[in-house]
């Protein structure tokens, strides 16, 4: 009876079976790290090597961008660093008053915290899932539950380190969830990922909101340092049907845009 | 036709595992490219492709293993749910093994549109198993990579009947 091999339809079944036992190992039980980090850790040169031409060819490409563009770029540049280091000058004197006002209130410092500076690796296959491969991990101290920031703002937050590289989820992914204060009035809102944009949920239609406020983080999650730019909002709608308003926002980062990107050790780090 | 199924049986299996080695290595190394914007919406899954290809060609199939361990690479460069494509692929060879026979008795142009729905099925599987496990939404782009899928096993199947190939594969 048992002597002839299982036919495909079993054999199908039998592999179905472990394929179903991995996805509840990792969904529910989140055992499978060690899995994954080796098969990354295997791969990680190939993909390095097939990656190489790709990057030579950008530099290369760069490399013969037209004089006439990069005169311009460099004026525009060099009126952005003025303008920058005015902002700085006063952001210094802000920054002495504002330390000299914690001494007074005796209030515990923000921590200095190190940052890694690391480029997009890769994208995964599917778009909307708004994550990133970044080419850095654990070789540069990177953790789960780290921020993730560029020169204008907020990105995202590390949910996985890998040894060489890490996985990054942007705001904008659904079920991604930012604790942000107002900048004009100070109230603590969450901001919620929207696919490409973000919105502002539970927030109720009196609220004092309007297009055009920034939301900053608000840090007191622990695991956002506070004052780092979220989002702006672009429109606030207040239904008659709804006890809350709908307020929708854009990242003010270049989540999809910036190719460098900072991930902040910020020392509480809290998984995901 | 009458001489390919007789040197069917004669041919050496080690070249032959060469040959799958090589073009798998190839879809392999095809999917590490940094694809972004349009053409990674439009991307096939070359790996799966290969698979698919080999499970019709070989009549032997393609083992549930390979399809395995392939699966399992795919989800964890993609960071999605370990096992996901992993069982879409099992799920994929079943099904091209299963029509391995009938698929035989069809022009290329006609095969073509029956590996369609199977690559789609195949997506799909892979889509809703992640969806169950995780509850986040999925880009429903698979269709895009059906159909261009589609068209690469075509160009893989029609290269597959060159002569070069042919001789390539009984020696």
């Amino acid at each position: 009876m048992f002597a002839r091999a299982p036919g495909p339809a079993i054999r199908l079944l039998m592999w179905s079976a472990l394929c179903v036992m991995l996805i509840v190992l990792d969904a529910r039980f989140n055992a499978l790290g060690w899995l994954r980090a080796g098969v990354v850790a295997v791969f990680y040169p190939v993909q390095l090597a097939v990656r190489a031409p790709f990057d030579l060819a950008s530099e290369v490409s760069g490399f013969l961008t037209r004089h006439r563009a990069l005169q311009n770029e460099n004026a525009a540049l060099r009126e952005n660093s003025l303008r920058a280091s005015a902002g700085l000058a006063r952001l210094d004197s802000l920054q002495a008053e504002n330390e000299e006002l914690r001494g007074l209130l005796a209030l515990r410092q923000n921590m200095e915290f190190g940052a890694v500076t690391a480029e997009i690796l890769s994208t995964p296959r599917d778009p909307f899932s708004q994550r990133i491969m970044l080419d850095k991990g654990e070789n540069f101290g990177i953790a789960a539950g780290q921020p993730v920031v560029d020169g204008t703002g907020l990105v995202g937050q590390v949910t996985r380190a890998y040894p060489f590289s890490a996985e990054v989820t942007l705001v904008t992914d659904r079920g991604h969830a930012v604790p942000v204060q107002i900048q004009r009035t100070g109230q603590r809102v969450l901001v919620f990922g929207a696919g490409s944009a973000m919105e502002v949920r539970y927030l109720p239609t009196h609220t004092d909101i309007q297009p055009g406020d920034v939301l900053v983080t608000s840090g007191i999650d622990r695991v956002y340092p506070a004052g780092l730019a979220v989002a702006k909002v672009t429109r606030v709608q207040r239904p008659t049907d709804s006890p809350y308003a709908r307020v929708s926002c854009l990242p003010t980062a270049g989540v999809d845009k910036s190719r460098m990107l900072m991930v902040l050790k910020t020392p509480g780090g809290v998984r995901p | 036709m009458n001489f390919d199924m007789q040197s069917f049986f004669r041919r050496d299996a080690r070249q032959e595992w060469r040959v799958i080695g090589i073009t798998l290595l190839l879809a392999f190394l095809l999917k590490q490219i940094p694809w972004q914007g349009w053409a990674l919406l439009l991307r096939p899954d070359f790996v799966l492709v290969m698979l698919l290809f080999w499970a019709q060609r070989r009549e032997a199939g393609i083992s549930f293993g390979l399809a395995f361990v392939l699966g399992l690479v795919t989800d964890v460069q993609d960071g999605v749910v370990l096992g996901q494509h992993a069982l879409a692929y099992c799920v994929g060879i079943f099904l091209v093994q299963n029509f391995q026979r009938r698929l035989a008795m069809f022009t290329l142009r006609h095969q073509a549109l029956q590996i369609f729905p199977l690559l789609l099925l195949t997506e799909i599987v892979a889509l809703v198993a992640g969806w169950i496990s995780t509850r986040t939404p999925q880009g429903g782009w698979v269709i895009a990579s059906a159909v261009t899928g589609t068209l690469l096993w075509w160009a893989v199947a029609y290269a597959g009947r060159m002569p070069a190939a042919r001789t390539a594969r009984t020696e």
